[in-house]
């Protein structure tokens, strides 16, 4: 026989039942009742159990929407949601009362991008029904183009208390008697995690009437867990070893690219002695050279070396790192290279124009001919009109130099693939 | 002023109206009269007369079949090697068009390919010969593998005097009716360090405004890193406010959006004249900035490797302040 898991038997029916992230569930509500779902998607992000997936769920339960839901198991390229939203969106008797969960967005495209991420775009667009992502990260470069169309709610890792109280009342309702510091210890170990939590609680429980602690710390190991940015690197600061400062990297839910960046903006916070940030970006730019040279040779056993470089930069510190860090900053280059894809292809295509006329490769054009050209339309728009029109671009293109803006839809469909 | 873009509209048409480049023109020429020539690899920075010189010399040597047995392929945007066995074999096998002794197919930015297309290119270079003649184009040699650089006849361009870059900006300004100031020549000319299209482009830039061109107007148009800004970051570092020096350093690279290079290439002129600083600590950084100048040209990333010699400014002007 195969016990249904705890995890969907006591799943929450209700926003109200989900434990913890009031402000979360709060912004939540407001974002449906107030409207704002017309202008952007709900995108619920965080670790993982917390109750995103759930949150979502119930919302459409509480307020009698009927969900039509998209998980990472299932196909949802752009021809399922086509057929699935899009045909019937403007068919407001067959479209009455409905609500679009995209779960794991981040998932899906690292695996099969087949146009989905245009078609979502194009769901929250028609304003015909609230949409909900939900994914680990906020800032997962993979997702760059659904920012813009998403309204960000954080979901943190739940308390200890949250996760206590849901485990016991879990064992009253299975008739479990349960050594209050077991469960303490099942819900130290899930690391603010409830999914896994049950699960613990219901391994254990197997074949007993009673849960003691001895069994916990026998039976229940702990996890890898994914770690977010700020964990990762408050873990990072204080590794003292090579294989610590690896597993807080390895562990976190940001990629490696990324935490290198959040680094460099960071460590210094960190320091106070001017030969510790000499060491420590001195080993730093030598990780960042390594991951260029594997990338540049394709020689991908080189990345080892970034790797223990980049693992190497809390030890480089001989005064050590402080624990504690205020007020860190997300990177700034990436920040400002995070140009969406679509804007990089418009402005790619456009400089292609460009690169012929002026013998140059498309790069080039970009980095030679571009900027003298912003300059020009800003100090004198007339004369750099012309300019950029004897150069062969369209006056949509132009705006774009100037504002920075994608022409409106309408008059240029989505061009991906 | 005109509505082009001037550095095409005053691009040489022949080898004749080349500004320099005396040498490599006169043996051009030669090739011209002879009606034939080697494989050439030209190599040489930016905005040194090498497209221009290709072209030149193509058109002089073709004369009216020009279009017929000429192509210019940007290797930047066709680097691989599916480019050689298509295009570039594809015409360089064709039959020559009457009336031209070969054809010509110039290969831009060709240091871009991958190692993998350049080997595929050995052949069909030998191979055809006798139909077509390529010139090769280069910002990097050590980036072209060496029996291609064998097959050629090699001419290095290097960055452009400065009287001759001079020479054209006041040629052009004339031309177009721009009041271009002797200090704002000096200024076009320091900021585009011997290549002659930055100048160009500088020049039309500022010319936009419809002002006189002074030396403040030029810097202040291009937002470039003026020796000021430059020279503040560097002594904030050096007088022991790394935090600072960093903001100054993401003001110069995020809000001013200036190159990485243009950073680097004006704080090394600010660490030869700078005062104050003991003749070891001047050397520790000439070799800190020549390294990073190197890492960012293998491409690593300039943020971290700016940081990079931050603190090194940071520390070595730590040592002396307790
Ligand atoms: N805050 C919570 N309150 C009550 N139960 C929860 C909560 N969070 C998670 N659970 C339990 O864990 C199960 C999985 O949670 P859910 O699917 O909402 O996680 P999630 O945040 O979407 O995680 P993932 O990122 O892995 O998709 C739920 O069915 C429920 O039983
Ligand atoms: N020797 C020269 N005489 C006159 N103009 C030149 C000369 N060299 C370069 N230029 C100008 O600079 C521009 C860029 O030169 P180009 O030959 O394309 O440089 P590159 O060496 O990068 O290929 C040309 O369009 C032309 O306007
Ligand atoms: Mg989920
Ligand atoms: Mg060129």
């Amino acid at each position: 026989m195969c016990p249904v898991p705890w995890t969907i038997k006591y799943a929450p029916k209700r926003l109200a039942e989900v434990y913890g992230n009031d402000k979360a569930k709060e912004e939540l509500k407001n974002w449906l009742l107030k409207g704002l779902w017309r202008e952007k998607a709900a995108f619920l992000y965080g670790p993982p159990g917390v109750g995103k997936t759930s949150a979502a769920i119930c919302i459409a339960r509480d307020f009698g929407f009927f969900l039509i839901e998209f998980s990472a198991s299932e196909s949802r390229d752009a021809e399922v949601i086509r057929k699935k939203i899009l045909d019937h969106v403007h068919d407001s008797t067959l479209f009455g009362k409905r609500m679009v969960l995209f779960d794991d967005v981040d998932i899906v495209f690292s695996k099969f991008d087949t146009g989905a991420l245009p078609a979502i775009i194009e769901v929250i667009k028609s304003k015909r029904v609230p949409v909900v992502l939900t994914a680990a990260n906020f800032y997962d470069p993979k997702l760059v183009p659904l920012r813009r169309y998403s309204y960000p709610i954080e979901f943190k890792r739940l308390s200890m208390r949250d996760i206590v109280r849901n485990l016991e009342r879990i064992c009253r309702l299975e008739g479990i008697e349960c050594d209050p510091m077991a469960l303490r210890e099942i819900a130290k170990r899930a690391y603010g995690d409830m999914r896994s939590a049950i699960n613990d609680l219901q391994f254990i429980a197997a074949g007993r009437r009673k849960v003691t602690v001895d069994d916990v710390k026998a039976l229940v190991a702990y996890r890898n867990r994914e770690l977010n940015i700020f964990e990762t690197l408050g873990r990072f600061f204080k590794a003292d070893s090579i294989p610590r400062a690896m597993a807080a990297l390895t562990n976190s839910m940001v990629e490696f690219d990324l935490l290198i960046k959040w680094v460099n903006e960071n460590v210094w916070r960190a320091l106070n002695d001017p030969s510790d940030i000499k060491n420590v970006y001195d080993v730093l730019s030598w990780a960042d050279i390594y991951g260029k040279r594997a990338n540049a040779t394709q020689a991908w056993h080189l990345m080892k070396y970034m790797m223990a470089l980049t693992a190497s930069v809390p030890l480089a510190a001989r005064k050590g790192l402080k624990s504690f860090v205020r007020g860190m900053t997300f990177p700034l280059s990436v920040k400002m290279a995070s140009l969406t894809k679509e804007k990089r292809d418009y402005l790619e295509n456009m400089c292609r124009k460009i690169a012929r006329k002026c013998h140059l490769s498309t790069k080039g054009a970009m980095r030679d001919i571009v900027p003298y050209l912003k300059i020009m339309l800003e100090a004198n728009p007339k004369y750099g009109r012309k300019v950029a029109r004897s150069l062969g671009l369209s006056s949509e293109e132009i705006n774009f130099l100037v504002t920075g803006r994608l022409p409106r839809e309408g008059s240029r469909r989505l061009e991906y693939r | 002023m005109s509505l082009e873009i001037w550095v095409e509209k005053y691009r040489p048409k022949t080898l004749d109206e080349i500004v320099d480049r005396e040498e490599i023109v006169a043996r051009l020429k030669e090739f011209v009269e002879n009606k034939t020539m080697p494989h050439l690899l030209f190599a040489g920075p930016p905005g040194t007369t090498k497209t221009t010189a290709a072209l030149c010399l193509a058109r002089d040597m073709l004369g009216k079949h020009f279009s017929d047995a000429f192509l210019e392929l940007n290797a930047s945007d066709a680097r691989g090697i599916d480019v050689v066995r298509g295009r570039i074999k594809n015409f360089a096998e064709a039959k020559i068009p009457s009336g031209v002794p070969f054809k010509i197919l110039v290969l831009d930015e060709a240091d871009n390919m991958t190692s993998d297309a350049q080997q595929a290119l050995r052949r069909t270079m030998e191979k055809y010969t006798r139909t077509c003649r390529f010139i090769l184009i280069c910002n990097y040699l050590g980036k072209i593998i060496e029996p291609i650089q064998s097959r050629c006849a090699l001419f290095r361009f290097p960055p452009m005097e400065k009287k001759y870059v001079e020479l054209m900006l006041r040629r052009i300004a004339e031309n177009e009716n721009v009041d271009l100031r002797d200090d704002g020549l000096e200024a076009i000319i320091e900021v585009s360090q011997g290549d002659m299209r930055k100048a160009i482009n500088t020049l039309q830039a500022v010319a936009a405004f419809e002002k006189p061109i002074t030396y403040d107007l030029v810097y202040d148009v291009l937002g470039k890193a003026s020796p000021v800004e430059v020279k503040q970051m560097i002594e904030t570092a050096y007088k022991g406010n790394f935090e600072e020096a960093r903001r100054l350093l993401n003001s110069l690279l995020y809000e001013k959006g200036i190159a990485p290079s243009d950073i680097i290439a004006e704080a090394y002129s600010q660490i030869l004249r700078m005062d104050g600083i003991p003749h070891e600590d001047r050397i520790k950084l000439i070799k800190a900035l020549g390294e990073i100048d190197y890492r960012l040209v293998e491409g690593s990333s300039p943020d971290i490797q700016l940081n990079m010699f931050l603190a090194e400014l940071y520390l070595l002007g730590r040592k002396y302040s307790v």
